[in-house]
């Protein structure tokens, strides 16, 4: 089995507290301060740059819009400028909203992307939350559906070496010719916004990598065995690094300290309860537990979190891997055990706690967390890693 | 023997070469010989019938592509018929090419409907024909269709036509397999269509993206 992975997750947050003063979606532009947007995208890329050397395997980047907490609206732009700070980790855009995107010129970014990175170029297909579908006035029941194809067809325009046209149900091109063309061949890894059953069957069923947020570990647990049964009726069996895992992490030098710093976080409920807001609230609201209540439907799995445990939306506020350094380590020595995940996405700041903390998160993590999940899942037999998915995941 | 404008079809038995082809001539306007094969191509015939006029043929099995292209040429000649393009599925996309190559003064465009593995090189048809035609020669505009649910060989033949042909439009309909007429039939309609009255131009985008005049 590989060994654990870690990826840094770069929000290019607003790093001015006015701006998240008054909830809703879509946050005024008034509030924007050219110098906090400066300072902020300096800030963002020291970060990437500190991570890169502290030994994170991947950097990663997201499309959102509208908000002050993730200010990366086209991810590739942002992408782009890490190729140049991060000299080392694989870039990872996780990724654009390819429901919403034109597929041919998101192919065109990646296919860039890997030549500005130098081959270290990791992608994920992102459908989106629905506020966001109002930014460029996508029909949010359209959204599954065009993402599949959007997928289909970037897969397609990276690999394919005579021009093509494509007739399709949302995209139609009669001309594609991807050039530059991606420098990993056949294609950077790709991976899919799993955080329901059919994004979990459609990943496995075009063997794509899974990526997974948020959910507390019993979820995940549940998802993956889910994904990795989907794979063998699809007839392969994906790697622990074809399972990411975005998550918050607090780190303090002792757990007292780390339990105030939990305590005080609220992670994703205010910022879902923003997105769902304002005119975010037009739209109806994240329903993620739809797959945890199909699994629990599914399997009978008494165990299986209930919606009404959670924030509306995905927002499960608590700092899921939180406590001194050895703690954490074995928090995340837990959760890979449970889930098989392989690769962690983690972010550290914001949601009530303090820049000073959040720095001092990142670098404990880095000093004393991150050389030690090295050895977490390198001496795993795959029969292991499945048992412990598999017992988990039956709620035993 | 050439049906009167608005009649639905006309049917004739054409029994000069060993074939025996049998030809269904509908609709009126630019003229598309049709080698029509096992698939379902009825609806795409009637709906492209209302555009251009059609000589549907239905071939026998097992005869040489060259032989069968001179018959089916001359079929054509005999309904009046100079100048035309050619549409066939994959059962005879053998026939279409050879008649590419040996009549291109009068092929004016070729349409190949998901056409299979035995174009590729070495291989053989069903009826142990190989594909020793130069496609290279081909100088008529070429479509080609291949669903996105066909195996990986489906797109060697594609790539392998769109690098060999000149003028070849390779193109892939998404979420169909090789019947792209059961599938999605639309798209297929749409795209033939377009493609057999723009030929070249075909490429250039016509739908307007105006929200309003």
């Amino acid at each position: 089995m590989k060994a654990m992975k870690a990826s840094f997750f770069c929000t290019n947050t607003y790093l001015a507290p006015e701006a998240f003063a008054r909830p809703g979606w879509p946050a005024s532009p008034k509030l924007y301060r050219p110098e906090i947007g400066v300072r902020s995208a300096d800030y963002a890329l020291e970060q990437a740059r500190l991570a890169d050397e502290a030994g994170f395997d991947w950097v990663s980047c997201s499309e959102h819009h509208y908000m002050p907490l993730l200010q990366t609206p086209n991810p590739n732009v942002f992408a782009a400028a890490l190729t140049q700070v991060v000299k080392r980790a694989r870039i990872a855009v996780l990724g654009p909203l390819v429901s919403m995107n034109n597929p041919v010129r998101v192919a065109e970014e990646f296919a860039m992307l890997d030549q500005l990175s130098k081959g270290r170029l990791v992608m994920l297909f992102l459908r989106g939350t629905p506020n966001e579908f109002l930014a460029y006035g996508v029909n949010p029941d359209e959204t599954r559906a065009r993402t599949q194809e959007a997928s289909a067809l970037i897969v397609r325009a990276l690999t394919e070496p005579e021009p093509f046209g494509w007739e399709g149900r949302f995209f139609r091109f009669r001309t594609i010719a991807v050039w530059p063309g991606p420098i990993q061949r056949p294609h950077p890894p790709i991976f899919y916004s799993g955080n329901s059953l059919e994004s979990a069957s459609f990943a496995a069923a075009n063997h794509f990598g899974l990526g997974m947020s948020y959910y507390p570990p019993q979820m995940v647990s549940q998802l993956a065995l889910y994904y990795r049964e989907q794979c063998a009726k699809s007839g392969w069996r994906p790697t622990t690094d074809q399972l990411i895992y975005r998550t918050f992490v607090g780190v303090a030098e002792d757990d007292k300290t780390a339990a105030g710093m939990k305590e005080r976080f609220f992670g994703l409920t205010a910022t879902v309860a923003s997105m769902t807001a304002g005119r975010g609230a037009a739209v109806k609201a994240l329903t993620p537990f739809g797959a945890a209540e199909s699994l629990a439907r599914d399997r009978e799995r008494k165990s299986a979190p209930k919606p009404d445990q959670g924030q509306a939306g995905f927002g499960f506020g608590a700092l899921q891997f939180c406590g001194s350094p050895d703690a954490v380590v074995q928090q995340i020595a837990n959760f890979h055990a449970l889930t098989g995940v392989g690769v962690l996405d983690v972010s550290f700041g914001g949601a009530g706690l303090t820049p000073q903390e959040a720095e001092r998160s990142f670098r404990l993590f880095s000093r004393e967390v991150l050389p030690r999940i090295r050895s977490i899942g390198a001496g795993d037999a795959p029969r292991a890693v499945n048992e412990a998915a598999s017992h988990a995941g039956s709620g035993r | 023997m050439r049906p009167s404008e608005g009649s639905t079809a006309g049917r004739s038995a054409i029994g000069a070469g060993p074939s025996a082809l049998r030809c269904e001539d509908s609709g009126a306007g630019d003229a598309i010989v049709f080698l029509r094969d096992s698939t379902e191509q009825s609806a795409l015939i009637e709906q492209l019938a209302q555009n251009f006029r059609v000589l549907a043929f239905t071939l026998p099995r097992a005869v040489e592509a060259s032989t069968i292209a001179a018959e089916i040429d001359q079929a054509a000649a005999r309904h009046g018929v100079a100048q035309y393009s050619v549409i066939a599925g994959s059962d005879y996309a053998l026939a279409a090419i050879a008649l590419a190559i040996s009549f291109a003064g009068r092929v004016n465009a070729l349409v190949l409907i998901t056409p299979g593995t035995e174009l590729l090189a070495g291989a053989a048809n069903r009826n142990g024909l190989t594909a020793d035609l130069a496609f290279e020669q081909i100088t008529a505009p070429t479509l080609t269709l291949f669903g996105t649910r066909q195996d990986a060989a489906a797109f060697d033949v594609g790539r392998s036509l769109a690098k060999r042909i000149a003028n070849c439009f390779y193109i892939l309909v998404y979420d169909s397999d090789c019947n792209i007429g059961r599938h999605c039939p639309q798209a297929l309609l749409e795209l033939v269509r377009d493609f057999l009255k723009r030929r070249d131009r075909f490429v250039v985008g016509r739908d307007s993206s105006a929200i309003r005049e």
